[in-house]
């Protein structure tokens, strides 16, 4: 909100320049910035709407920042009166109004229209300009009617009804309905409630007699209708906020008052304020242990008195500690709103650290967080480098089962991501201009929409683009990580039975060969390649959170065998529909006790042989218990030769 | 001509005897050489064959005459060159996010604090109600949020800060406590260089039955100094967060410099207690926010938040 600084020196003449200003403001209430010329911007907080967005609440803060006072001259009693208005909405919390006569129309003063102006305000004539002006001021929005123009005299406060329209004082049309309230004469709307006039009935040259109105109305009604109509007012945004129900009275009688001093021989004839009784006092109770349990510091009570009285508190005879809140600061409710106020005034620069006493417990290890870490580390010492992309991606990359933004910041970012892919794919993508290889992987939270529910989970994705064929990289490096985060029991499945939405989709859509990663029984990830633009892409996406719960936390001993290990190799030729991974794991399966390891140690296939293709395998055996002799092993390499002929027509070369 | 060559080769007993017979053979006016220039004179058939063969007569004298230079040592052999560049084999590298967001762990982690993590996408309640920032208040006007879309009893958003699990973990846990929350929050915001749709927050929460405000400013200005393992100046100045009375902000300054805002905080609010059914009588306690990416930026001098979500490996291998 914008605050002029010649009103403020104004008003609280002691301060050096503004310099001085904001650091004081900054340092005591809150945030103000230079906003050029003698502008002050301030970061108003919502709870200070009330006594603050106004220059004399300012000057309040200011005074009591630098050790002084400064009381604003508000007066709250509204003279008796028969004006005919009529609240016909709840919605409306305090209407008050007066009607003055014999009002001349000209222009302002100067050092109105220069204070106006510095806060943003254009000046249009006195009568208008007082109205601003006293808002400045007060807080207390206002606005002047002419009175001879509104139809019988009367004021009526209500919903608008269905069909009717409005043209402001600034010539925009808006058409109304009944969640919008209006102030009407006798039969139109003459103004949008909280908001904005209308033009017609407002004040002009040859106006006269006016109706000055000040009101309060619930603040969640004025910020909808605000933000409905979209037009944002000075007038709306104070009333967006809670006011105190005694700020109009205050607002009206400093506005009569200075229509009086810029347009002389103007006088007021009659009144109306909806409140018959006067807004209620209340009241807090300051306990100086409570302020210093919460602050962490000795306070005398002569400074919690000496605070709370330059703030306009005032204490109550009789009661000890008690006091009366300033009727404006509808933010103070509680102990600790008083010692918000206290440390305010002291500074909280005066406040010392002082270190916690605690009972020392060992801090609690999240095992998320662990087991990210682990597997970042695991990457970055393969030699990958770590990326982090945005959590939505366009409607262009939809993959199935995405949760949507209802109000997306653009169409790039219109979907919350299932998968980490398409962001990693981008990324490739970038870096593929400038590195003949790229090796990423990202850790991020994925979104999916199952069946009504909307889930969320921690994904990883590996990732690597090169000339050369990467697939198997990507595969051993997968085996790698797997084993080290402690996962035993896995497979790489070409076919799945079921289907885990976001995995399988994003599989789908982006590779032409894959496998899933399935351990028991659980699709937990997958491994896919494609090409794009003369490289090759392989990606690794893993659910981590499903991948955490299968790990196992501990790892066992196991004794190291004294006994030689013997290697055998076997070469066949099977057809090309044979998949290596089913030889492997049927020789493996075979005699799990003396079978260490099979691996693939070469591959070959030709097209003139007739579908055929060769394959050499290395077998390791070895014993815990004996060291093995050749005929076992023999017998052994013997068995898998049979087994190889009858499952997979292999024939031995 | 080989059999010539490679035994004048074989028999040189000296690197000059094997200079010479290079030059016999293999120099500008040697024998294989003056055959070879002759050879584009042949026909065409005799050149498909005496070509490839004189060519391999060629590489194996080279090969001879290397292979025999090297077999004197002396003042001619090349010695091992231990200055040669090393072969560098690939280093990973971590996110600065990551880093930065490890030693804040770590910092907090040694100061006795428990390290937990919340959803990004929320509930209504938890990211505004429950934090005392009432629906249709322009107070919530202090974050532009992400909705997500459907229907439902709470609606969806993608949180605007990590306090949502302060609610969270008090509902599931009893004082005392002191935990931080990092995460990844979002904003409905026009990106440039200090905003992004999505970024970084580290909450903190000390809740007991004497956690004081003077306790807080202790625990903030032993993390900013570990951190950044500079001389800081402090600053903390009033601030307004519907969920904390008093409210802070806490500026920090390097010698001269800026002041730069890098924390929200403050004396959690009693509603707040309220909510979790605490009873604001018995306990109390700070809370505390910080944007990682600002103390990144900072930290490093990365001018523009949008590189951290670029997915610029140029970025990334910097750190």
């Amino acid at each position: 909100m914008k605050f002029s600084y010649t009103f403020l020196k104004k008003l609280v003449p002691g301060v050096k320049d503004k310099e001085e200003m904001i650091n004081l403001l900054t340092t005591h209430s809150f945030e103000t910035e230079d906003g050029g010329g003698n502008i002050l911007d301030m970061d108003l907080p919502a709870n200070r709407y009330s006594d603050a967005s106004s220059h004399w609440g300012v000057a309040r803060e200011l005074a009591v920042a630098r050790g002084g006072e400064f009381e604003p001259p508000l007066r709250y009693e509204v003279p008796g009166g028969k004006i005919d208005v009529k609240i016909e909405d709840s919605l409306c919390l305090r209407y008050t109004a007066c009607v003055m006569e014999n009002v001349k129309v000209g222009e302002s003063p100067d050092w109105i229209k220069e204070i106006l102006e510095e806060c943003g305000l254009r000046p249009i004539n006195n009568i208008v300009d007082v109205m601003n002006y006293v808002m400045l001021e007060t807080s207390q929005p206002l606005h002047a009617f002419d009175l001879d123009k509104l139809e019988g005299g009367k004021i009526r406060v209500r919903r608008a009804r269905k069909g009717e329209k409005i043209t402001t004082i600034d010539m925009q049309e808006f058409d109304l309905d009944s969640e919008v309230l209006v102030i009407a004469d006798a039969s139109n709307p003459v103004a949008i409630a909280g908001v904005k006039g209308g033009h017609g009935p407002e004040v002009s040259g040859e106006t006269t007699r006016i109706l000055i109105e000040a009101a309060a109305f619930d603040s969640r009604q004025i910020y909808k209708t605000a933000r409905k109509i979209r037009l944002d007012t000075d007038a709306s945004n104070r009333f967006s906020h809670d006011l105190s129900l005694a700020l109009p009275a205050a607002g009206l009688l400093r506005a009569v008052e200075m229509v009086k001093e810029v347009s002389g021989g103007a006088r007021e004839t009659d009144w109306y304020d909806s409140l018959s009784e006067p807004v209620p006092k209340r009241f807090v109770r300051a306990d100086a242990d409570r302020i210093k349990n919460l602050l962490g510091v000795e306070v005398s009570s002569e400074d919690v008195e000496k605070s709370l009285r330059r703030l306009g508190f005032s204490a109550v005879e009789g009661e000890e500690n008690l006091w009366e809140i300033p009727v404006l600061r509808i933010d103070i409710e509680s102990g600790e709103d008083l010692a918000e106020e206290i440390a305010r005034v002291i500074g909280y620069d005066k406040l010392p650290s002082i270190p916690p006493k605690i009972q020392i417990r060992a801090a609690e290890e999240n095992e998320t967080v662990v087991f990210k870490e682990k597997v970042r580390n695991l990457l970055v010492g393969q030699g990958m480098s770590e990326i982090y992309t945005h959590s939505f991606y366009a409607g262009s990359d939809a993959l199935g089962s995405e949760v949507e933004l209802e109000n997306p910041p653009s169409e790039e970012y219109k979907l919350l991501r299932e998968s980490l892919v398409p962001g990693v794919l981008k990324s490739l993508e970038m870096n593929s201009k400038f590195r003949e290889s790229v090796s990423v992987f990202e850790v991020g939270r994925v979104f999916w929409q199952e069946k009504k529910d909307k889930r969320e989970r921690t994904n990883l994705c590996v990732a690597l683009s090169s000339e050369e064929e990467n697939f198997f990289v990507l595969k051993g490096m997968a085996d790698s990580l797997l084993e080290a985060v402690g996962l035993v029991d896995y497979v790489f499945a070409e076919e799945v039975e079921r289907s885990d939405a976001p995995l399988t989709e994003v599989a789908d859509v982006h590779f032409e060969n894959k496998v899933f990663l399935e351990s028991e029984g659980k699709l937990i990830g997958y491994l896919g390649n494609t090409e794009k633009e003369g490289r090759n892409i392989s990606i690794l996406e893993v659910d981590m959170d499903a991948l955490l719960s299968l790990v196992e936390g501990e790892r066992g001993y196991r004794p190291v065998s004294k006994y030689p290990s013997v290697m055998r190799d076997i070469s066949v030729l099977v057809p090309v529909s044979v998949r290596i991974g089913s030889v492997i794991r049927e020789i493996q399966e075979g005699n799990t006790e003396i079978i260490r390891d099979v691996d693939l140690v070469d591959e070959y296939a030709d097209d003139s042989w007739n579908g055929k293709q060769s394959i050499t395998l290395r077998v390791v055996f070895q014993s815990d218990e004996r060291t093995l002799e050749n005929k076992e092993v023999d017998a052994e390499m013997e068995k898998i030769r049979k087994m190889l002929e009858k499952k997979f027509k292999a024939e031995v070369r | 001509m080989r059999e010539k060559a490679l035994k004048e080769i074989e028999s040189a007993n000296s690197l000059e005897k094997v200079e010479e017979a290079r030059v016999k053979y293999l120099g500008r006016s040697g024998e294989v050489s003056g055959f070879l220039r002759t050879i584009k004179d042949l026909p065409v058939e005799e050149r498909k064959t005496v070509g490839p063969e004189a060519n391999a007569l060629r590489k194996e004298l080279e090969e001879k005459i290397a292979e025999k230079k090297e077999s004197f040592s002396g003042s001619g052999k090349k010695t091992f060159d231990a200055t040669k560049p090393g072969k560098r084999t690939g280093r990973g590298h971590l996110h600065p996010l990551t880093i930065v967001d490890r030693d804040v762990r770590r910092i907090f982690s040694s100061l006795n604090f428990s390290v937990v993590e919340g959803p990004e996408m929320e509930t209504e309640y938890y990211n505004f109600d429950a934090l005392n920032i009432p629906g249709d208040h322009p107070a919530r006007d202090m974050w532009d949020t992400l909705w997500v879309k459907g229907s439902g009893e709470s609606r969806h958003l993608m949180r605007t800060h990590t306090s949502p699990m302060q609610i969270r973990y008090m509902e599931s846990h009893k004082a005392p406590f002191q935990i931080i929350v990092p995460g990844r929050t979002f904003r409905y915001e026009a990106t440039d260089a200090s905003h992004e749709i999505n970024f970084y927050q580290v909450e903190g929460l000390m809740v007991g039955p004497d956690v004081t405000l003077a306790n807080f400013k202790f625990i903030v200005e032993e993390f900013f100094g570990k951190f950044f393992r500079k001389d800081i100046e402090f600053r903390f100045r009033p601030s307004y967060f519907p969920f904390v009375e008093p409210g802070v902000e806490v500026d920090i300054r390097f010698g001269d410099g800026k002041w730069l805002e890098v924390m929200g905080a403050g004396m959690v609010h009693r509603n707040v207690f309220k909510s979790v059914k605490y009873d604001p009588e018995e306990v109390q306690g700070f809370a505390f926010g910080m944007g990682l990416d600002r103390l990144a930026m900072i930290k490093y001098g990365i001018p523009d938040i949008r590189m951290f979500y670029s997915g610029d490996v140029r970025f990334v291998d910097q750190f």
